[in-house]
């Protein structure tokens, strides 16, 4: 008898294996999509994008200070808009999407299995994956990227609202630093930095929206269950979206 | 048409199908009958494969269901209709959603000849007025109703009831059971039922079987088991037949 953490472990990566294998039904079930989308997307937009400005305006306090002692601040730019395309962005909006779209997700499956309605449809001889998974996994997966993006340049604009009202830096020269510092080495024409977020941003809305049905469609006894499941998937998430950061960077990057 | 033989299951150390056997042939109608957690609704999820034997076989129309691949399980399934206890209606879809779903997804069927079909069912249970509402929107009784007609919508050969008048009031609970008794006489519907009730047993079965601690304690025709001398049968059943 395998422990129930491994067991876990299994059908999430097996749920994330079938999700992918049945992305072709998808064509007949774009009103599902759509409809996650909007739910994953435009009911999210505006925290992720409250959460991102204050950590532009954040990195570019502490770095500005920082950076000031050694006559630099003119770099602050720069560093800010590194760190929000690169790291903070595609991190903290995963974090919010953790917090928000896998719990919702895996309250809304695990509510669903614990009244059997998730048994009904299997008795019907329809295909969960395809019905249930499927849609949410590629609605997240497609949208995660999208609100990085928007993410990336509010964290940048709040970081240069900083940078001109408290460093007195002139904010068009902060703008056109942090735009030099994202045009690295590219990779068919995109910035390395810029497809970095968003190559992250991919994997993780991929990873919060399986772990998300996968704990839901996991729920047992009752409405505690469905609490317990949808508590261990923002857990999971966002231990994941961490590790997998810091792998994603390292092999990017090395 | 359903056939058990010797199966057994047990979940952790509780043995709960200790050697179960029963035969319920084509349009014949087997109710079952025992406490609260004694396993009834166990011998359903096996004759729909949705729990597999430990050991015994479960024939389903001469097949074997363990035996089954997944899309052999899903050929079966859709030669059956499950009630629900509490239903299991899809929340975010309406009465008519829910019931053009199975059809949507496991038949080619066009749109017009699905909302046929879906009416027609719906005039069963007499619930067409109900066609746009969501689950939340309606009564117990008539959720239950739309619960039964999405398993009669795919016109299945067998249909499985799981504790079928479950929080109806009796003149919902006597209803639900005519109607029933309506869809064996008028359609020769095979069906296995788990009940509390001994009202709706004596108006569905033409078998009924008395279930405990694993095993059936008694099966037979309904006047001979409600009649029995059986001691622990009476007890069973004692309270309901006074």
């Amino acid at each position: 008898m395998m422990a129930p953490p491994v067991v876990g472990a299994g059908f999430t990566m097996h749920l994330g294996l079938a999700a992918l294998a049945r992305i072709g039904h998808i064509p007949r079930r774009w009103r599902p999509l759509l409809n996650q989308m909007h739910l994953c997307g435009i009911k999210s937009l505006h925290v992720v994008l409250f959460v991102n400005l204050f950590i532009g305006m954040i990195l570019a306090l502490q770095l500005g200070f920082e950076l000031a002692r050694y006559g630099q601040q003119e770099s602050v730019g720069l560093a800010v808009s590194v760190a929000m395309v690169r790291e903070m962005a595609p991190m903290m909006t995963a974090v919010v999407l953790a917090a928000s779209v896998a719990s919702a997700m895996a309250a809304e499956l695990g509510t669903m299995h614990v009244q059997e309605e998730v048994t009904a449809l299997e008795v019907m001889s329809v295909d969960i994956y395809s019905y249930l998974v499927a849609p949410r996994v590629l609605a997240l997966t497609l949208i995660a990227p999208m609100l990085t993006t928007l993410s990336a340049i509010v964290g940048i604009l709040g970081g240069g609202v900083i940078a001109y009202s408290q460093l007195g830096l002139d904010f068009h020269g902060y703008l056109r630093t942090s735009l030099d510092a994202l045009a690295d080495t590219s990779f068919f024409g995109v910035p390395r930095s810029i497809y970095t977020g968003l190559i992250k941003a991919m994997i993780f809305g991929f990873t919060i929206s399986v772990i998300g049905c996968s704990n839901g469609l996991r729920a047992t006894h009752g409405a505690s269950g469905v609490g317990n499941s949808t508590r261990a998937a923002v857990r999971n998430s966002i231990i994941m979206i961490i590790v997998l950061n810091f792998f994603l960077g390292k092999i990017i990057y090395q | 048409m359903i056939k058990l033989e010797g199966v057994k299951k047990a979940f952790g150390n509780q043995q709960v199908l200790n050697g179960v056997d029963f035969h319920v042939p084509e349009g014949h109608s087997l109710v079952i009958m025992g406490p609260s957690g004694s396993g009834k609704s166990v011998i359903l999820k096996h004759i729909i494969g949705l729990l597999q034997a430990d050991a015994g076989r479960v024939l389903v129309m001469d097949k074997n269901v363990a035996e089954l691949d997944r899309s052999g399980l899903r050929q079966l399934r859709r030669d059956m209709g499950y009630l629900f206890q509490h239903s299991a209606l899809i929340n975010w879809l309406t009465v008519f959603d829910n019931l053009a779903l199975p059809l949507r997804e496991t038949t080619k069927m066009s749109n017009s000849e699905i909302r046929a079909r879906v009416m027609h069912v719906l005039e069963l249970v007499q619930l067409t007025a109900a066609e746009n509402k969501l689950p939340a929107e309606i009564s117990g009784g008539m959720q239950k109703r739309v619960g039964l007609a999405r398993a009669l919508v795919t016109e299945p050969n067998i249909i499985l009831y799981d504790e079928p008048e479950a929080g109806l009031d009796p003149e919902m609970s006597s209803s639900v059971s005519n109607m029933m008794r309506q869809l064996k006489e008028e359609h020769g519907m095979t069906s296995v039922t788990v009940t509390h009730s001994v009202s709706c047993a004596v108006t569905v079965a033409d078998t009924l079987a008395v279930f405990e601690n694993g095993r059936f304690l008694i099966s037979g025709p309904p006047t001979e088991v409600l009649n029995s001398k059986h001691q622990r049968v009476r007890e069973l059943l004692g309270a309901q037949l006074d």
